[in-house]
């Protein structure tokens, strides 16, 4: 379950936040996180770096996501299938680690879908590939085009020894870090 | 290990399941493809390998999920399709802070690394070839059939969403024979997985193959 904070926070159109997750309730998480964002909003851009396109969607509609308030910015696929068959309300970026297609890509759908809601997972991935600086700078402009376009975001993040610097660093341009707790 | 074996031979479909013989002949032959890519992994690493014995399992594709480890750290995938010969995906997959200490020891590289630059994909795309190589340039040699692959790609994964990428493209209804892997580098605490899906229904042509090479008809 997601905590009672965030829940609460989650209705807030113009806050960003980021929300960092223990491991083992990752999935379980942004499963919510995602589930609570469609009930409170009615277009949520879904950027995706870590689950492919077709499985994402069959957990989301098991978990009764309502689809058609979603549309995918998906930055995996791409890495297992080099040419993915069109996929409804979603656009493909070859790699996790091109920021400028993925940056390009997401003021795009701003610009056609028009979001209520960002909802980036995760930073974790990237970080896998960028070094802190440049993250902060990436979601830096990001938050520009927030609140050029009066969206709120979330953005989710691994809890982890390697994220620490860069959670402190991001809680200096993101409104609300809120930190899930441990499976008890 | 769930498997289901019937003294069936000759034409396989999604219904019909692996006979013994199949089953023990694709066991063996993962031993000796995992025998070759070991050897290839020795020699990149210039250090001794340790190899579990293979798992093979024959399973439905919704089965594959509880089959594959499910690492809370995020993942490294280096995956290839595949394409020609038989039909599936091949992949290894370890957690991303051994695949930094991978990477150090190929570049005999004694900095701590954390991050993945385009050098280090391309090294790991490299190591994926020269396995796959290995391993299925075996199974080529045994079933005396021309196996081809993709070239391998790299992917990132978080929380169990790796086992996605081994069912990519793999029908729904299909019955898979999964073979994994795991192997390890005691002197530089390297580990991981090596994991090979095939679909059943590419799988009979090759069998036909060996059972004439054994003259079992």
């Amino acid at each position: 379950m997601i905590s009672l904070e965030l829940q609460k926070e989650i209705g807030n159109k113009h806050k960003t936040f980021l929300v960092v997750i223990p491991s083992q309730k990752y999935n379980e998480n942004t499963n919510e996180l995602i589930l609570s964002l469609t009930h409170n909003f009615n277009r949520v851009a879904y950027v995706s770096l870590n689950k492919l396109i077709n499985p994402l969607k069959r957990t989301l509609q098991e978990k009764n996501v309502d689809m058609k308030k979603v549309f995918f910015i998906d930055g995996i696929t791409k890495t297992a299938i080099p040419n993915p068959p069109e996929a409804e309300n979603c656009v493909f970026v070859p790699s996790p680690d091109d920021l400028t297609k993925l940056s390009i890509s997401i003021t795009k759908v701003f610009q056609t879908f028009d979001p209520d809601c960002l909802f980036f997972d995760s930073l974790s991935t990237l970080l896998i590939y960028k070094d802190v600086n440049m993250i902060t700078q990436f979601v830096h402009s990001l938050l520009s085009k927030v609140n050029a376009f009066g969206t709120m975001a979330v953005f989710t993040c691994l809890q982890g020894e390697k994220e620490e610097h860069m959670v402190k660093d991001l809680s200096l341009i993101i409104d609300k870090v809120i930190e899930e707790k441990p499976q008890q | 290990m769930n498997i289901e074996t019937k003294n069936k031979r000759g034409k396989m479909s999604e219904s019909i399941k692996l006979s013994d013989f199949e089953l023990d002949a694709l066991k063996e032959t993962a031993n000796i493809g995992t025998g070759n890519a070991s050897v290839a992994l020795s020699a990149l690493l210039n250090t001794k390998v340790d190899l579990d014995i293979p798992e093979t399992m024959e399973l439905s594709v919704h089965e594959v999920n509880k089959h594959i480890s499910k690492s809370n750290e995020s993942l490294v995938g280096i995956y290839s399709k595949v394409k020609e010969g038989m039909a599936g995906n091949i992949l290894i997959l370890m957690p991303f802070s051994i695949s930094f200490k991978l990477i150090n020891r190929l570049r005999k590289n004694e900095d701590a690394k954390d991050r993945l630059n385009d050098e280090d994909i391309v090294l790991l795309k490299k190591v994926g070839s020269i396995l796959y190589s290995a391993y299925l340039t075996s199974l080529a040699k045994l079933f005396e059939q021309k196996i081809v692959f993709n070239p391998p790609n790299i992917f990132s994964a978080i929380g169990g969403s790796a086992t996605d990428f081994i069912l990519v493209q793999i029908g729904e209804k299909e019955k898979v024979l999964l073979i994994t892997i795991h192997f390890n580098v005691k002197e530089q605490n390297i580990d991981g997985e090596f994991i090979l899906l095939l679909t059943l229904k590419s799988l009979a042509p090759l069998l036909e193959n060996l059972r004439k090479k054994m003259g079992i008809t």
